[in-house]
């Protein structure tokens, strides 16, 4: 589904991927950790080309993304995306923040549009709060919203950078619920976490990631209990 | 420290307002409004025209110095009657509505309105600048006198447009850019300025009835100082005896 | 009881005298010559020429904003970004009344409308001050909020106008109303292209009354009128725009 072929990037003469090379398959969760630093959010957003490769290609559903005569956004319709910051919209309602994209896409209806945020709203409890501004909402429930905004458009893999790092320990829990829901509905996600015991639980797949190279790919239950990579190994027994 | 710097301040302030305010004995302060060929013009930084020539005269027989504070015309009067300056001389017509601002010495020029206009308009009296557009600068006898006519003489109810400048050389420039058709200036500066300017010419103002629109300038000075109009009288009767006056203007008219 | 009422006669007079030099002044100033339409004039013309300017400002502001932004940001206008930084540079580095008076005698010296003039100088002019403004708020805005328009595949067309500008909008809008009641100020030297606005219109009666306080002071309070009123109008628009930022 998704597929990168040694893909680098560099900001100045820092550079961040040093070549990395990965393909994610249909219904996988693929989880990806590593130290700070190790390029693992960068990797993750060049996927959808929020960061421009330097060098290397980006495929998805069969064709290359990164070239020009490619229309990123309709790629992006297809790419939801959480970010660590939520990055709601803070001038539009909730309600507004989740109809904006299906609507000024030409998607769906503004009624239709409307239909399918409270159905979304529903899902994650947060139905009635479709009219207040996002300044009202607890960390958690802006988490929520946003991704119900992302899940406005449809999807077909949903990208989540450290969807739990700003988040004050309680809240942390009704946010990873939502997304371990998402993953029993089979949806195909890679996700940048630090949660080691939610990697365990939901990811088909667990990356290490380190210095902007992938160093170790493994189930989650090989990749916890019996780390090769001796930095994996480190890094392991300090988070653990 | 602040409160030091404070004292400072103020206290320099208080000179320059002292400085301001202080009206030397040793000089006489003129008010004009350089921009009225040949009675008063800038020749690089200096002001120079018959204007001029006039007040170093009356300054040279009150035994003092003078110094020119070059103006807007529409604030000369206003000046010299809230007392900033000693009196303006620069090209004022003589009139009601000024006396009741300031006195006016005797006048020392006659003058008479003019057109200045392309070479070839066949504009020739004041009814045939009905519903044409007309500049003046503002506050000159030519603004004035066209509003008049405007509100209730030969021009009313006729579409014409007045058009108003802070100086006849601007006016002027919108006669050669095509915006207007003729300017109302007084004589001698009108002619100066259609002799330098390719294009213009100047004929002087008539009334269908052949009626001029004449008027004569006279020296501003702030109300109640019978002493020093006198002198100034004086001194405009001996210019006009010697013919002086005739010869500044010519002078001045290269 | 009669000496004590006569002791108060040249405080009297004195007042009577007053009130007749105000009547008179007032009469001169307004009533003769039908000068109030004058007024009237020149106040419309001050204020169209203000609200006309400030629109095209505001256009010819937010376009600049938004092609600086873009190339700071991709780095793909670089010829038109110079081009508007020689604009921006001239007409903010350049004296309002020199610029008018450039516009309407040699750039624009065949168009015989100055009220026109007028408005396309101080929209110019004031699009450069807006511009300048727009791109502050622009650039203040999070990244992340561009990040998540265009993550969810809205252009960045889309992403500016329904996300970026709007959030923006909110946060210069009072270094915007302070643009406006500058320009408001700014266009009482449209009489030196001829146009009778409000301080013209006041040029033109002193000139003939020869009575500098009616026009002056009258002159005055309207500018400080209009500023008032704008500022209260600005002042409630802001707050209205606050609504969501409640917590």
């Amino acid at each position: 589904m998704i597929a990168v072929k040694n893909l680098t990037k560099s900001f100045g003469d820092n550079q961040v991927l040093r070549g990395i090379d990965y393909t994610v398959e249909k219904g996988e969760k693929i989880v990806i950790v590593g130290p700070s630093g190790s390029g693992k959010s960068t990797f993750l957003r060049c996927l959808n080309l929020l960061e421009q490769p330097t060098g290397g290609e980006v495929w998805f559903e069969g064709t290359q993304i990164n070239v020009r005569k490619v229309d990123i956004d309709k790629v992006r319709w297809k790419m939801g995306m959480v970010f660590q910051h939520f990055n709601l919209f803070p001038h539009l309602t909730v309600l507004q923040n989740i109809t904006i994209a299906p609507v000024q896409t030409g998607k769906l209806t503004k009624e239709k549009a409307k239909e399918k945020a409270m159905d979304l709203l529903a899902r994650v409890g947060l139905q009635d709060r479709a009219d207040t501004y996002p300044a009202m909402l607890s960390g958690g429930q802006k988490q929520r919203i946003a991704i119900v905004r992302a899940l406005a458009m449809e999807p077909d893999v949903m990208l989540f950078d450290e969807p739990t790092s700003a988040l004050d320990p309680e809240m942390v829990g009704e946010v990873l619920e939502v997304i371990r829901e998402l993953a029993d509905q089979g949806m195909t996600m890679v996700i940048v976490t630090h949660e080691m015991g939610f990697a365990r639980e939901v990811a088909t797949k667990v990356l290490f990631m380190d210095e902007g190279k992938i160093l170790e790919e493994a189930p989650p239950a090989e990749f916890f209990a019996n780390p090769k990579n001796p930095r994996l190994q480190d890094f392991l027994s300090k988070v653990l | 420290m602040k409160k030091a710097l404070a004292l400072l301040l103020s206290a320099a302030l208080l000179c320059v307002l002292l400085a301001g305010c202080n009206s030397n004995n040793e000089t006489i302060e003129v008010y004009l409004n350089a921009n009225f060929p040949p009675f008063e013009y800038m020749e690089g930084n200096e002001i120079k025209g018959v204007d001029v020539d006039i007040a170093r005269e009356i300054a040279k027989d009150l035994g003092k110095e003078v110094t020119f504070k070059n103006a807007d015309f529409d604030g000369l009067c206003t000046s010299i009657a809230s007392g900033k300056g000693d009196m303006a001389i620069s090209g004022i017509t003589i009139t009601a509505d000024r006396m009741e601002e300031v006195d006016f010495s005797k006048p020392y020029i006659k003058s008479v309105q003019y057109l200045i206009l392309p070479d070839a308009s066949t504009i020739a009296k004041m009814e045939d600048l009905a519903g044409k557009r007309v500049g003046a600068p503002v506050g000159y006898t030519g603004q004035l006198r066209i509003s008049d006519e405007m509100e209730k003489g030969v021009l009313k109810d006729t579409d014409t447009n007045l058009k108003t400048y802070k100086s006849a050389i601007e006016a002027s420039q919108d006669i050669l850019n095509g915006k207007l058709d003729a300017v109302v200036m007084d004589e001698l500066v009108a002619q100066s300025i259609a002799e330098d300017t390719d294009g213009l010419k100047a004929i002087k103002l008539v009334y269908a009835d052949g009626s001029a629109v004449e008027e004569e300038y006279g020296v501003a000075v702030k109300k109640g100082q019978e002493d020093l109009l006198e002198k100034i009288n004086a001194t405009i009767d001996r210019l006009v005896s010697e013919g002086k006056i005739d010869e500044f203007v010519i002078n001045h008219s290269k | 009881m009669l000496t004590a009422a006569l002791s108060f006669q040249p405080v009297a007079d004195w007042f009577a005298g007053m009130w007749d030099t105000i009547a008179d002044g007032f009469t001169r100033t307004f009533i003769r010559h039908e000068n109030y339409k004058l007024f009237i004039e020149g106040f419309g013309n001050t204020l169209f020429i203000a609200v006309a300017a400030c629109l095209l400002g505001c256009v010819i502001g937010v376009l600049v904003a938004v092609a600086k932004v873009y190339n700071a940001q991709t780095g793909r206008l670089r010829p038109l970004n110079a081009l508007l930084n020689v604009y921006l540079a001239v007409f903010r580095g350049t004296p309002i009344l020199v610029q008018l008076l450039i516009l309407y005698y040699i750039v624009f010296k065949s168009v015989d409308n100055a009220l026109l003039v007028a408005i396309i100088g101080f929209g110019i002019n004031s699009g450069a001050y807006v511009a300048e403004v727009v791109r502050a708020g622009i650039m203040a805005i999070d990244p992340g909020q561009t990040e998540a328009g265009r993550s969810l595949g809205l252009s960045a067309g889309v992403t500016m106008r329904k996300i970026i500008l709007p959030q923006a909008f909110k946060n210069i809008l009072p270094a915007l109303g302070n643009e406006f009641i500058a320009l408001l100020k700014e266009t009482s030297v449209a009489g030196f292209i001829t146009v009778v606005d409000l301080t013209r219109a006041g040029d033109l009666i002193r000139a003939q009354t020869m009575d500098p306080y009616f026009s002056l002071f009258f002159v005055a309070g309207v500018y400080l009128v209009l500023v008032l009123g704008l500022t209260w109008i600005l002042g409630r628009v802001e707050r209205r725009l606050r609504r969501s930022d409640r917590r």
